[in-house]
């Protein structure tokens, strides 16, 4: 039973309100009656005892004290009289109304003679009266003595009181009734509403509709006062209330969202967040702590912060903090190390925000991260960095390597070519061709070292780029095929019909590994053939080699092809083949001596071949030869699943064709070939029999048009068998086209004699052979439209010299600017140039590129890299961006580099080059880039590709100066070299003498800048030691460490000194015969 | 003897119409009004009955026998409960409405002494106050000696008589127990005057308010009394209070000699202390004196004393019914019945001798005139003028088997 309070409240309040008024009222009441009344009393005492003195006193003198007992005892019948009595002058009591006796005080009271007196006293008995005295006949005749009864005031002043107190609770109970009635009337509603308001808050959902507040609506709201209005106003505020709710609870909730949000955040951050007091005490710590420092949260708790600190830092970081706080800074970090629960060491990095001021926070907040394991990585990091720069700095130098030897070996070969095309005494042509030999072996142990070190740095990537498979293994098997020739080999490929020629892979890399494995094939093969067949992997091969998983996924856009090089050489022992492919090593370390070569060609194949996600294995038997194996994975080209080239045009079908061949392997390979292309092959392995097969198929009535004669056969060849079927004329109208294996001299001038319309070297690519087909029966039925046999055409124009270059590259001439600071590397630019009939303009530097490409027309710039005043890059940015702007022609720009690594070719590409050589130049590497940028050159003209009547051999000057070398790098030409060599005599005291000034006055770039270019002019001359010093004052230039630059200069000048004769030679001396042509 | 109301109302009614019917007589000078005012009821009230009794004893005879030269007598009385104001009030209703020819028969110290100065007022009319039943002074000196006519010796003379008997039995040492008032401060006053003829004080005295029954605790009283160590104590007070008294002094195994004057009523006294004593088995009579103003009632040899008996045995007197409470038993005889019987043989001579006509005026010389009225006990009663009081005789009594017979032998309670 719960009271409303309200009314609890409003009673209790009139209670005391009634209380403390009645006890101040009664006490006043109180007060006052008594003054009052004593006042009254005394008064009528005094009254008393003077009307009794008065009457008194004839009494007291005459008659007796009954008389005076008779008159006082009737004033004892008035109110508030406790006793009278009377004196005499005796002193006697003569008179009294006390009962049993007089009281012993009473009877030592004399009172005044003279005047009434009032007194107060207790009497035994009595209790408190009030005594009032009065003398009688002025004293003579004794003293009244009235008593008044002060407990009769007491007793009326409590019965006042009581009445006044009765009162108070009679309108006490009145008002408490009206209170209680009035309070009701508000309480009930109130009731009503705070029940209403209980529900509001016990529930969570609400409609207002549930309140029913109906009931209020009668009695409250109806009445307009406060409580009705209260009550609509709850109503109101309800309905609002029900509104906000809805919003709050929403609010509520993404709040509540937020708030776990943010204390998940806090809890699982990785970071220590702490809140320090003034006094740096810890105030609050994240659970993280405990993840972070597997310290439990409450351990830290109230702790002073920099007392957790290890104590190694803890003076550091104290220390720190005080400034920083003294200074009254914001935020700071600092580091620390604080220990770990598991006894470690952790190295913190502390982030302390100073809030102290933050009324908010009042505090300090730390965060603290654990750096540890960032230290430890930033250690690594660091380690790594240093190793990777050590990397780099491998690279650099083996890119150095690269170009320190490819430019000397530029020489080299260069000088022995153009020598070779001198004319030679036999001898000297047999010693050149071994140099030249040398150098070719050189720069294959050179590249494979290179190949090698880069698949071994990881440098080498693959590309996935388009290409056409036949040809990428026909033209690279071509000039194995000069070297299988030479030895008699024959050297053949086939390609299956179901091999989709038309892939997406790294043709380059591939060329690669084809050559090693043809290229070792033909080394260790005496006699015989090397065979390369291509086909498509069967499943059992995969799954044998464990590419299975790879293979399914391939199916559909790729293809995996497996690769087999056969050759019918020495065999490898069985206990060699496991190691075949590691680096270093061949069958046989007297196979080494025997046949030279690094080893590393099977190692690098094998590794180019896992880059491919391929496998390598090899199949031999001691004696009868290996088979080499690869299989590896390309791409398809989309859209172009259908053979390009190799369409079967209509006029070829059913094409009868008479193969003649003692090779069985050509044999095959040729029939598969034409009979994928719905020819009608027949095949004969001699000269006799291809005879005999024509007399049949003459009487047959079914004419061979076609004839493929292999060069090279026993007892009769290809030219021998040409000539009896020209002498017969039902057969002559048939074409014959020659195959040859070897290259020999004279083969081609014997083609034209006999008049044979072509003259292919084996191995053969199949475009090149269709193109042929086609051409020559088109040539034989003049009115057949040639369909597509651009090649064709020129292929027909190929002279069959011996020279070396079988492509069938349009020879046009171009107007070509060569920018190079080294004079040398510009006489030999120019002089590969001007001998494929191409004019030439020299510049120095990118500046003067600029300049002279304004004032003259050029087809194409061939732009060294790193130039004084302006390199490569630079000159070849500004001349892109000057096309964008006038929107001229595309000059192509083909750019020099001594660096070999792959990254330089990216580099020249993205400045806007269009392709690039790397030094030394090649007269290969430099038709391949004319090549690449062949659709740029506007106009082609014809440039019949000047053969050097001979090639001198250049004297041998041993000492500071390898004159072979330089030779070569001067493409063999030897007055071309003498040519560089009086340049260099001219330029060197320059030169010199800068770089002396340069020492001289410190001046770094200067010295690197002449030392780098008088380091490429040596390089030429292939003058090692000279080339060393140059190189020592240009890193020192670079370095800017002048120390030991004298000496150096010195000693390069007493070496250049040294060369001068030598050089000399070059220049005055005639050369031993006959001298080179410019 | 006992008089049963029930048997003897046509007789009372009777009696009671007579008086109704006397009153206009008397109006009209037929009947001869007497005015009294006495306790009928409250404590005393058996000295107010008691006095009423014996003076109708004689008045009825007086009136049997023709009335006093045919003039019948009538005795108007009133209740005053023995208190002073409806004394007063009495006094005034008597004779202002019933026109009483004199007052008579009045009861108490405190009561008198309060009407007095009333009788000096209506002095212009003569009215009387004829033989108080009390022995108090201011009645028996100036201003108010003239207005009163007293019969009774004073309890001056009844004090100084008690304490002349104490001292000569050695008893020196008197103590006081008195009721605080007039009556009691007379005998007090009477006590002190005659201890101090012989150069003695009161060694101890104690009071009590007028009114206190018999039921009260006077312990107190006799505590403060007996500390005093006194031979003797007067005791001047009611017989209620004075019972008491005596009874818690017994109770206390005080066995002093006390000693009583004549207004306490001997036999209301004895009564009450029998009863008390039969309830105790104690004998609280022992050694209790009792001064007197009139004769036993036993001394039959007395004429009047005969006469008493057989006018009291003839008439049977009863109170006024009107003026009782509750039942009364009357006293066969006693002291006070007495004392009205003497008190109205005395006013009836006076009359007498006052002639057919009697007048108020005629009062004062007719009393003055009296000397040597033989009333049949042994003294003669003389006024005269400046003596308004009949006897000076005190009788001494003592209680003995059950009533208060006279002293024999005072040496019994030699000291």
């Amino acid at each position: 039973m719960k009271k409303s309070t309200l009314i609890t409240k409003a009673l209790l309040v009139l209670l005391g309100l009634f209380g403390v008024t009645g006890l101040l009222m009664a006490g006043f009441s109180a007060w006052t009656l008594d003054w009052n009344l004593t006042k009254e009393y005394q008064s009528k005492g005094t009254a008393i005892a003077h009307s009794i003195a008065d009457s008194g006193a004839e009494i007291l003198i005459y008659r007796d004290s009954s008389s005076i007992q008779a008159l006082i005892d009737q004033f004892l019948e008035i109110e508030g009289v406790s006793y009278v009595f009377v004196v005499n002058t005796e002193g006697e009591i003569v008179a009294h109304t006390f009962s049993p006796s007089v009281p012993i005080e009473v009877q030592t009271w004399r009172g005044n003679q003279q005047e009434t007196l009032v007194q107060e006293a207790r009497l035994a008995g009595l209790g408190d009266v009030i005594d009032i005295s009065s003398p009688i006949l002025a004293g003579h005749a004794g003293v009244v003595h009235v008593g008044m009864d002060r407990q009769l005031i007491r007793a009326s002043i409590w019965q006042a009181i009581l009445r006044q107190t009765s009162l108070m609770c009679l309108a006490l109970v009145a008002c408490m009734l009206a209170a209680f009635l009035l309070v009701r009337r508000i309480a009930l509603p109130l009731k009503r509403l705070t029940r209403c308001a209980h529900r509001l808050a016990a529930t969570d959902s609400f409609n207002v509709e549930e309140f029913e507040l109906g009931s209020a609506d009668s009695a409250a709201s109806s009445s307009s006062d406060e409580v009705g209005q209260l009550t609509q106003a709850f109503r109101h505020m309800l309905q609002a209330v029900a509104a906000r709710e809805l919003s709050l609870k929403q609010a509520e909730e993404l709040m509540r969202r937020s708030e776990e949000h943010f204390r998940s955040l806090i809890e699982n951050v990785s970071d220590v967040i702490l809140k320090l007091d003034e006094d740096l005490k810890v105030r609050y710590v994240s659970p993280s702590l405990e993840r972070v420092l597997g310290v439990p949260q409450a351990e830290w708790a109230n702790q002073d912060f920099c007392a957790l600190v290890h104590p190694e830092s803890r003076e550091l970081v104290t220390a720190a903090i005080r400034d920083a706080l003294g200074e009254a800074r914001k935020s700071f970090a600092l580091e620390c190390s604080i220990p770990h629960r598991d006894g470690t060491c952790r190295i913190m990095e502390a982030l302390l925000t100073n809030l102290l001021n933050d009324k908010a926070t009042q505090g300090v907040i730390v965060n603290l991260r654990d750096v540890t394991e960032r230290k430890r990585g930033e250690e690594m990091r660091r380690a790594k960095e240093a190793a990777e720069e050590a990397n780099r700095a491998k690279s650099d130098f083996l890119a150095n390597m690269s170009h320190e030897i490819r430019t000397p070996m530029n020489g080299i070969i260069g000088m022995t070519e153009l020598v070779l095309e001198t004319e030679l005494t036999t001898e000297q042509r047999e010693y050149l061709e071994i140099v030249r030999t040398s150098t070719d072996a050189l720069l294959g142990v050179i590249n494979d070292i290179l190949d090698f070190s880069k698949i071994e740095a990881g440098k080498l990537e693959v590309d996935a780029i388009d290409f056409d498979l036949h040809d990428c293994i026909g033209d690279t098997l071509k000039p194995l095929a000069l070297r299988a020739h030479r030895k008699q080999l024959e050297l053949a490929y086939g390609i299956r019909c179901d091999v989709p020629e038309l892939l997406v892979g790294d043709p380059g890399r591939l060329r690669q590994i084809v050559v090693n494995l043809v290229g070792n094939a033909i080394k260790f093969t005496e006699r015989g053939e090397v065979v390369v067949s291509v086909e498509r992997c069967p499943q059992t091969l995969l799954d044998k080699h464990g590419l299975q998983a790879a293979a399914g996924s391939a199916n559909d856009d790729g293809a995996w092809l497996h690769f087999s090089v056969t050759d019918t050489g020495t065999g490898i022992p069985a206990d060699k083949l496991a190691s075949i492919f590691d680096p270093f090593t061949q069958a046989d370390g007297s196979v080494t001596r025997k046949y030279g070569g690094t080893g590393l060609g099977l190692t690098i194949s094998a590794r180019l071949v896992s880059l491919m996600n391929g496998k390598t294995w090899v199949e031999s038997e001691l004696g009868k030869g290996s088979v080499f194996h690869f299989i590896a994975r390309f791409g398809r080209q989309r859209g172009s699943i259908v053979e390009r080239k190799l369409m079967k045009p209509e006029a070829l079908v059913n094409l009868p064709v008479l193969i003649v061949d003692d090779n069985a392997t050509n044999r095959r390979i040729l029939q598969e070939l034409l009979t994928s292309w719905r020819m009608r092959p027949t095949v004969v392995e001699s000269g006799p029999q291809a005879l005999k097969e024509l007399q049949q198929a003459a009487t047959r009535g079914d004419p061979y048009l076609l004839l493929l004669l292999d060069a090279m056969m026993p007892h009769m060849d290809g030219f021998t068998l040409a000539e009896r079927v020209k002498q017969h004329p039902e057969f002559a109208q048939a074409v014959m086209l020659m195959l040859s294996s070897a290259d020999r001299a004279g083969d081609a001038a014997r083609c034209r004699e006999i008049g044979l319309a072509r003259y292919l070297t084996k191995p053969i690519k199949p475009s090149d052979l269709l193109d042929a087909i086609l051409q020559e029966l088109a040539k034989l039925s003049e009115e057949t439209p040639h369909e597509e046999a651009p090649r064709a055409k020129k292929a027909g124009e190929s002279n069959a010299s011996g020279n070396a270059q079988e492509s069938e590259q349009t020879q046009r001439r171009f107007h070509v600017l060569v920018a190079d600071d080294n004079v040398v590397n510009q006489k030999l630019a120019n002089r590969l140039l001007e001998k494929q009939g191409h004019t030439v303009r020299l510049a120095d530097n990118g500046k003067e590129v600029l300049a002279m490409i304004e004032q003259e027309h050029f087809d194409l710039v061939l732009m060294d890299v790193q130039m004084p005043e302006m390199g490569g890059f630079e000159a070849t940015a500004c001349i892109r961006a000057k096309e964008k702007t006038s929107g001229g022609r595309h000059l192509p720009i083909i750019a020099v580099t001594a660096h070999a690594m792959k990254g330089d070719r990216e580099k020249c590409l993205q400045a806007g080059m269009d392709s690039y050589v790397s030094k030394p130049i090649q007269a290969r590497e430099l038709a391949r880039a004319l090549d690449d940028v062949a659709p740029f050159l506007a106009s082609p003209g014809k440039a019949s590709a000047e053969e050097s009547p001979a090639s001198e051999e250049a004297s041998a000057c041993a000492g500071p100066i390898d004159l072979s070398a330089a030779l070569e790098t001067a493409g063999g030409d030897a007055a071309f070299l003498s040519e560089l060599a009086e340049l260099f005599l001219n330029d060197c005291p320059e030169s010199l003498s800068l770089i002396r000034t340069a020492l001289a006055r410190g001046d770094h770039d200067l010295l690197a800048g002449r030392a780098h270019r008088l380091k490429g002019s040596l390089a030429v001359f292939h003058a090692p030691r000279a080339y060393d010093l140059a190189l020592q004052l240009e890193t020192m230039g670079k370095t800017s460490d002048l120390r030991g630059g004298e000496e150096a200069l010195a000693a390069l000048e007493t070496e250049i000194e040294r060369m001068r004769p030598c050089l000399h030679s070059l220049t005055l001396e005639e050369w031993p015969e006959g001298t080179g042509v410019a | 003897m006992q008089v049963h109301i029930n048997e003897s109302s046509p007789r009372i009614y009777g009696l009671l119409a007579l008086c109704v019917f006397l009153v206009p007589a008397a109006a009209r000078g037929e009947d001869l009004v007497l005015g009294m005012s006495a306790a009928f009821r409250g404590p005393s009230k058996g000295l107010g009955i008691e006095l009423y009794r014996g003076a109708m004893a004689y008045v009825e005879e007086v009136n049997r026998g023709g009335g006093i030269h045919g003039r019948k007598l009538v005795i108007k009385a009133y209740d005053d409960s023995y208190n002073p104001v409806p004394a007063i009030e009495n006094t005034i209703r008597l004779v202002e409405q019933d026109h009483a020819f004199l007052l008579f028969g009045y009861v108490g110290t405190p009561t008198v002494t309060r009407v007095l100065p009333l009788t000096r007022k209506y002095s212009s009319q003569s009215v009387y106050l004829f033989f108080p039943f009390t022995g108090a002074q201011p009645q028996r000196q100036p201003p108010y000696d003239e207005f009163v006519f007293n019969l009774r010796a004073s309890y001056q003379q009844e004090t100084a008589g008690l304490v002349e008997q104490f001292l000569s039995l050695g008893r020196k040492r008197i103590a006081v127990f008195y009721q605080i008032d007039a009556y009691g401060r007379s005998g007090w006053d009477g006590v002190r005057r005659a201890l101090a003829k012989s150069g003695q004080t009161i060694v101890a005295e104690a009071t009590y308010k007028r009114g206190t029954p018999f039921s009260a605790s006077m312990r107190q009283q006799v505590d403060i009394l007996r500390q005093a160590e006194p031979d003797a104590v007067i005791s001047i007070g009611a017989y209620a209070a004075c019972a008491a008294f005596v009874r818690d002094a017994r109770d206390a195994d005080w066995n002093v000699p006390i000693a009583n004057v004549s207004f306490v009523g001997s036999e209301s006294l004895l009564k009450v202390l029998q009863e008390a004593g039969k309830d105790s088995g104690k004998d609280y009579t022992v050694n209790l004196f009792n001064s007197q103003v009139v004769p036993s009632y036993y001394n039959e040899k007395l004429l009047a004393v005969r006469q008493y008996r057989e006018l009291m045995q003839r008439y049977q007197p009863q109170p006024p019914a009107e003026l009782i409470e509750g039942s009364y038993q009357p006293l066969a005889h006693s002291f006070v019945s007495l004392e009205g019987f003497l008190d109205a043989k005395v006013l009836v001579e006076i009359l007498k001798k006052m002639g057919p006509d009697p007048h108020p005026g005629q009062i004062r010389s007719t009393v003055e005139s009296i000397h040597e009225l033989d009333l049949g006990i042994g003294v003669p009663v003389s006024f005269g003028a400046g003596k308004h009081q009949g006897l000076d005789r005190v009788y001494y009594t003592v209680a003995e088997n059950g009533r208060f017979v006279p002293v024999a032998d005072w040496k019994r309670w030699q000291k």
